[in-house]
């Protein structure tokens, strides 16, 4: 059964769910960290800019509180003080959910998504009898380490290897129509609805961008339809740009329950915790790397010939970006370089 | 031989933004419109969904929203000594082509341009005397006042859903706006997007100077709302592909946003994609247009009549139908006789770079094309241009609008342009530099002009239309001056390191600047000296309007569209209130 499922990974696919960026924009300098007297100095001066490319970093910045796994798991099986229950009890010992009480499978889910669900329930920006309570007993520490233990599970079960809730159409097996509607709006939309695809937020086949998109490929159809009630009746506020509640209610109960279908037969993605961040400069590799008889253009020994062409004297791949966009240097080139156009 | 069809009311030439409106204004009276657009026709959904939405090589590197210039060029040179080539690949400016137009495409960014540029002439003689600018500037009044046109740019503002902060509401000065705009009848329609970092660090940085920093005028909108029109909006998700994109949230104010559902749901209006207009159509004596000749997707030709002719498409584009058609007399710039093609301008650009060490981080991606903080203490007339010696100015600030992989790798001056050690330079730069946008006016003069190139034609055998521009020096003055303004700003951020240099000659076509092309179809008082009168109708042929940023007679500090927006509402008003009750009658006597 589990073979059967890589194929409709390829499919784009998934509901909207929590699309709030996170906005550390409003931010204000951060006045104490510049070094002032290295501004003074070298911004007046001249500029070098291959001392100011490989001078070494500067102090690095403090780690932001983390999640203690072992810590969550000590809370998710056996619960805490001041009425905190054990997780397991309703998320499944393994993370898995429970698709018949409509308890959604946590087992891979971000951790930043975990922790920030926890910390709404505790201040009531999302509304829930049963997980209202708990998070109001737990403490931020306790919040986060539940959620890194969570985020570090992964191969629990997922809702399309799992036994449907009862009412809900069986994951993948959902009547052709409807787990094709399911398909179309995760991947397209319905301009006639204004609604865009869920991809766009949830990432292709609902897999989930980390940190604040979850996924919703391999989640219970029933905790996920329950979720879009919840945004579109107001239990739920933590969407702050207003686009999950906007779907919500645009989206006909029937659309919904296609999507949950859809989303419910696609498999969960792998765990969260299991994404490898690699290092700028670093020598490793990503997992996924053409083979050494991978077609494409080779060079001397059979390395890959990645072309840097240049136009000007500048670099083509680097930056048509000029001035109205990001920046970049091409704007600061000098225009005298450029030749004349040819004369005839 | 053209097919010939049935005549309508009206026909449109481009269906953009400025076509969305006139289509809209034009079957809300009564008429049937036809309006025929070269491009196809696209929609949020399906067409500007993601992740494909996000294909920078597709979008921002192969250019998949702009003209085919393998099937229409435009060809270029500095000056009239040169042979002008044609331009192969988009780089410098980026016209747009399909439903929808250049608005899919665009940042959002909507600024009003000030009284002060509306009489950019008659002002600076006032204030600086009759021959404070250099000779060779072109530079006249519009034939409107900013008062005249504020009712249409609050129109059009509610139309578009702009977020901002006005400065000043009926003479009310308002902390935080911009202090130096003309008084707005209201407010905007919602409120500021969210300041990112570091705009954040701009502004504290502009304000410890003395300058007003105040949040960009955005069509990426901070919060729901919904129209006029009835259609809504959703909120900007900060997403980074803006400009060269189109937007999958229904964030960005485009025509399939704010306008086209309606309008094609109109039994008056007919749309035609894949629809090339070829010219139009003259009477005998050459004093009224009978229509259009397009040809379609299958090389069919057709003949469109119609009453009232609106040409509405991209500014260069308009220019070139007009010489195409032999309407009105091309710009001689031997003689300075002729209109069209005449007052060309473009926008002077420059940035300035400043690196922070790597405990600041910038996070570029996560920006919207019109997001960011800026200051107008430069712009327009709103400083004394005496000691300078050049007129116009140009607004600056953190308003970057993306950091996409391919494109933006900011590295300091001396990194080697590739190979080991730029890696190591973009890596250890990029999500730790901030850059000033330097966003300046263009004066027009006698020797930038537009005209039909000798050589080269199209896909149809047509000339192509061709450029004859280079900065002028007052130009490159102004922006000497305000770039050093805005490195100074840029050191009060606290970068350790600062890059800026002025926009420098001669003009090329190779780097991305900006797509504000303006002038050709100029509006004004004289028909000596403009195409069009102050409500956009032909001199020549009083039944075509001209609509567009070719009507700019020279460009203005600020990002053109929401004054193109206004234009056309403006001479939409016209059209129906006063030309429709005697049509083919000029509205101003010549």
């Amino acid at each position: 059964m589990k073979t059967d499922h890589i194929i409709p990974v390829m499919l784009a696919a998934l509901v909207l769910s929590a699309c709030q960026k996170s906005t550390k924009s409003d931010a204000t300098p951060a006045q104490g960290k510049q070094p002032a007297a290295a501004i003074q100095t070298q911004a007046a001066g001249p500029q070098n800019g291959q001392q100011a490319a490989t001078s070494p970093p500067v102090a690095p910045v403090a780690p932001e509180p983390q999640g203690k796994p072992q810590a969550g798991q000590q809370l998710a099986s056996a619960g805490g003080q001041n009425g905190i229950t054990a997780c397991v009890g309703c998320h499944g010992a393994q993370g898995e959910g429970n698709a018949q009480g409509g308890f959604p499978r946590l087992a891979g889910q971000g951790e930043a998504y975990l922790a920030r669900q926890l910390t709404a329930y505790a201040n009531g920006t999302r509304v829930n009898p049963i997980m209202q309570p708990i998070a109001k007993a737990m403490n931020a520490q306790q919040m986060r380490d539940a959620a890194a233990y969570y985020a570090s599970l992964g191969d629990a079960p997922d809702a399309a290897a799992g036994v449907p809730a009862a009412g809900v159409p069986a994951a993948g097996k959902a009547g052709g129509g409807n787990a094709e509607r399911g398909r179309v709006l995760s991947e397209i939309g319905d301009n006639s609805k204004e609604v865009q695809a869920c991809a766009n937020c949830h990432g292709p086949g609902g897999l989930g961008r980390q940190p604040v998109y979850p996924y919703l490929a391999g989640q219970h159809a029933g905790y996920l339809t329950a979720a879009m009630g919840e945004w579109k009746n107001g239990n739920r506020k933590t969407d702050p740009s207003g686009q999950m509640p906007h779907v919500a209610r645009q989206l006909a109960d029937a659309d919904v329950a296609a999507l949950s279908a859809y989303y419910s037969a696609q498999p969960a993605p792998p765990s969260a915790a299991k994404l490898v961040n690699i290092p700028a400069g670093s020598s490793q590799h990503p997992a996924v790397m053409p083979g050494p008889g991978a077609p494409g253009p080779s060079g001397p020994g059979g390395g890959t010939v990645r072309g840097t062409g240049t136009e000007q004297g500048a670099p083509i791949t680097g930056g048509a970006q000029g001035p109205g966009g990001g920046g970049g240097t091409q704007g600061n080139q000098p225009q005298n370089e450029t030749p004349p156009p040819v004369k005839r | 031989m053209a097919t010939r069809l049935k005549e309508v009311d009206a026909v449109m030439i481009g269906v953009g933004l400025v076509g969305t409106m006139l289509g809209r204004e034009l079957t809300k009276a009564g008429l049937k419109v036809v309006g025929l657009e070269r491009g196809n026709p696209q929609f949020t959904v399906p067409d500007f969904q993601g992740p494909q939405m996000h294909d920078e090589l597709r979008y921002a590197v192969r250019k998949a929203f702009m003209q085919d210039n393998t099937k229409e060029a435009i060809t270029f040179r500095n000056n009239v000594n040169q042979t002008a080539l044609p331009i192969r690949r988009w780089e410098s400016f980026l016209p747009g082509t399909g439903l929808g137009g250049a608005a899919v495409h665009w940042n959002g960014q909507t600024w009003r341009f000030q009284d002060s540029d509306f009489q950019m002439r008659t002002k600076t003689i006032q204030r600086y005397g009759q021959n404070f600018m250099d000779p060779e500037l072109t530079v006249q009044d519009w034939g409107v006042t900013a008062a005249e046109i504020e009712p249409y740019y609050d129109r059009f503002e509610y139309l578009l859903g702009t977020s901002g902060l006005a400065g000043n509401v009926k003479g009310q000065k308002n902390p935080g706006g911009n202090p130096f705009e003309d008084a707005r009848s209201r407010g905007y329609p919602t409120p500021p997007m969210k300041e990112p970092y570091g705009s954040a660090i701009f502004r504290k940085a502009a304000a410890s100077l003395g300058y007003h920093p105040f949040p960009q005028p955005s069509s990426n909108l901070s919060q729901p709302y919904t129209n006029p029109e009835g259609l809504t909006m959703q909120t900007c998700m900060f997403c980074g592909y803006c400009e060269r994109f189109a937007c999958e949230h229904y964030a960005k104010s485009s025509p399939q946003t704010i306008l086209l559902p309606v309008l094609l749901k109109d039994k008056n209006f007919t749309l035609k994609t894949q629809s090339h207009v070829l010219h139009i159509n003259l009477s005998q004596d050459k004093k009224t247009a009978t229509g259009v000749t397009y040809i379609d997707a299958s090389g069919k030709q057709f003949e469109q009549p119609a009453k009232l002719v609106i040409l509405c498409g991209f500014a260069l584009n308009n220019v070139r139908m007009l010489l195409l058609s032999g309407i009105g007399q091309p710009y001689d710039p031997k003689t300075g006789e002729g209109t069209v093609g005449r007052n060309y301008a473009y926008q002077t650009m420059s940035t300035v770079q400043v690196f922070f060490d790597e405990s600041v981080n910038i996070n570029p991606f996560m920006r919207s094309g019109a997001n960011g903080t800026a200051i107008a203490d430069f712009s327009c007339d709103n400083f004394d241009h005496g000691p300078h010696k050049f007129v116009g100015g140009a607004y600056f600030g953190d308003v970057m609008t993306n950091g996409r992989p391919i494109e933006f790798h900011p590295t300091p001056p001396g990194t080697p342009a590739w190979g080991a050690a730029w890696k190591a330079a973009v890596v250890k730069h990029y999500n730790h530099t901030i850059v000033l946008n330097v966003h300046g006016s263009s004066v027009s003069t006698r020797n930038n002009y537009l005209d039909l190139d000798p050589t080269y034609k199209d896909a149809w055998g047509l000339p192509l239309l061709r450029i004859t521009f280079d900065f002028p020096a007052n130009d490159l003055r102004m922006s000497q001056y305000i770039t050093g303004k805005a490195v100074e700003v840029g050191r009060a951020m606290g970068g350790r390191l600062v890059n800026g240099s002025a926009r420098k000659g001669p003009y090329g076509i190779t780097q991305y600047q900006t797509t504000h092309n303006t002038g050709g179809t100029v509006m004004g008082l004289d028909p000596k000296t403009s195409v069009v009168n102050k409500y956009l109708q032909s001199w020549d042929v009083p039944n075509l309007f001209v609509i567009g940023a070719s009507n700019f007679p020279q460009n203005a500090t600020y990002n053109p569209t929401d004054t193109v927006g206004a234009l056309a509402y403006f001479s939409a008003n016209a059209i129906v209130n006063q030309y429709l009750k005697s049509p083919g009658r000029p509205l101003v006597q010549a």
